[in-house]
């Protein structure tokens, strides 16, 4: 599968309006099938929505993400994976700071 | 019978480098808007399609069938039985495969360092290092691919990808499709190399979204 044109479709000014007035209004087509979308149409569709929280991000001033990095398939791999590992670290920070501020009683088995 | 598939999966890599070209002209658009690929060949227009819930359902009958045939044959071996011969004759299959893995890890830790860079120097050098272990990874997994490709399992799915090509492969006739071969046999039997290696190639994209034709 050519993953190369497919990324350079999905981040084009083009799709990217598309896919925003898609969001925003749930009408306006993308495929001509609505429903049944092929494994391109449905990786197309992942990098439709992956190059759009780029974007945003961008707008946010994520720190490390430039028009470059956009721009260049390996350094988007790169920030998308840092983007994933901080996300993993934050969320597991998360659970252990509610397991131990939980009013739950922890359960002490003891041996017979 | 098995050599033909393979020669088949060989044809499809042919097919590829035609098809590249049309990509490269941006017409990879045409692939994406609908979920059906239509394609020309001198004056005809094919087209391949997603199957109806029936056809996968006779598609399940027929690799079930395949499935049955093989394990009764004695010649094929599953990919487990293949991968203890080969240890036999010195090549570590586990090993390849660890191999492939070991750069996995190593490619995302060089991946975390580019995500920090802004250094022209130092992303061409992390660049081309993660490139190298992918170029390794992607030759590792040809050679293992090659080396199970007359297991159980590999034989299993090229029956499947080319069952699926011969049921949704078709021809435009004014305004009505109709399908190319009359039966898998045909299709089976079939010389037009040009035809099936295009109608398999699309059906890559259509279906099974294997990304054979891409090293990155």
């Amino acid at each position: 599968m050519n993953l190369k044109i497919l990324r350079t479709l999905a981040k084009s000014e083009k799709f990217q309006a598309l896919y925003r007035r898609a969001k925003d209004t749930g009408v306006i087509k993308i495929f001509k099938n609505d429903y049944n979308l092929s494994k391109i149409q449905d990786w197309f569709f992942y990098y439709l929505e992956v190059y759009n929280m780029l974007y945003q991000d961008l707008a946010n001033k994520e720190p490390y993400l430039t028009e470059e990095v956009i721009k260049n398939d390996l350094r988007c791999d790169a920030y998308l994976l840092m983007k994933s590992k901080t996300k993993n670290k934050k969320e597991e920070k998360n659970k252990k700071e509610a397991i131990t501020s939980s009013n739950i009683p922890s359960i002490i088995f003891k041996k017979k | 019978m098995e050599e033909k598939k393979i020669t088949r999966e060989e044809l499809a890599k042919e097919g590829l480098e035609a098809i590249r070209k049309i990509e490269q002209e941006n017409q990879f658009e045409n692939i994406i808007k609908d979920n059906k690929i239509e394609f020309q060949i001198d004056d005809k227009v094919y087209r391949v399609r997603k199957l109806t819930s029936l056809e996968e359902q006779e598609l399940e009958k027929q690799r079930r069938i395949k499935y049955t045939a093989l394990v009764l044959d004695n010649s094929y071996l599953f990919k487990k039985e293949w991968v203890a011969k080969y240890l036999e004759k010195g090549i570590d299959l586990d090993k390849k495969e660890k191999k492939i893995r070991a750069n996995q890890y190593e490619i995302e830790t060089l991946l975390l360092k580019l995500a920090k860079t802004s250094d022209p120097k130092n992303i061409d050098v992390l660049t081309e290092s993660i490139n190298k272990l992918k170029d390794e990874q992607f030759e590792i997994s040809i050679e293992v691919t090659n080396l199970l490709q007359y297991c159980v399992e590999s034989q299993l799915s090229n029956f499947v990808i080319s069952y699926t090509t011969y049921v949704v492969l078709e021809v435009k006739d004014n305004e009505n499709w109709n399908k190319v071969f009359k039966s898998y046999e045909e299709f089976d039997k079939s010389e037009n190399n040009l035809l099936i290696g295009k109608a398999l190639y699309f059906v890559n994209y259509l279906i099974y979204g294997e990304n054979y034709s891409e090293k990155k």
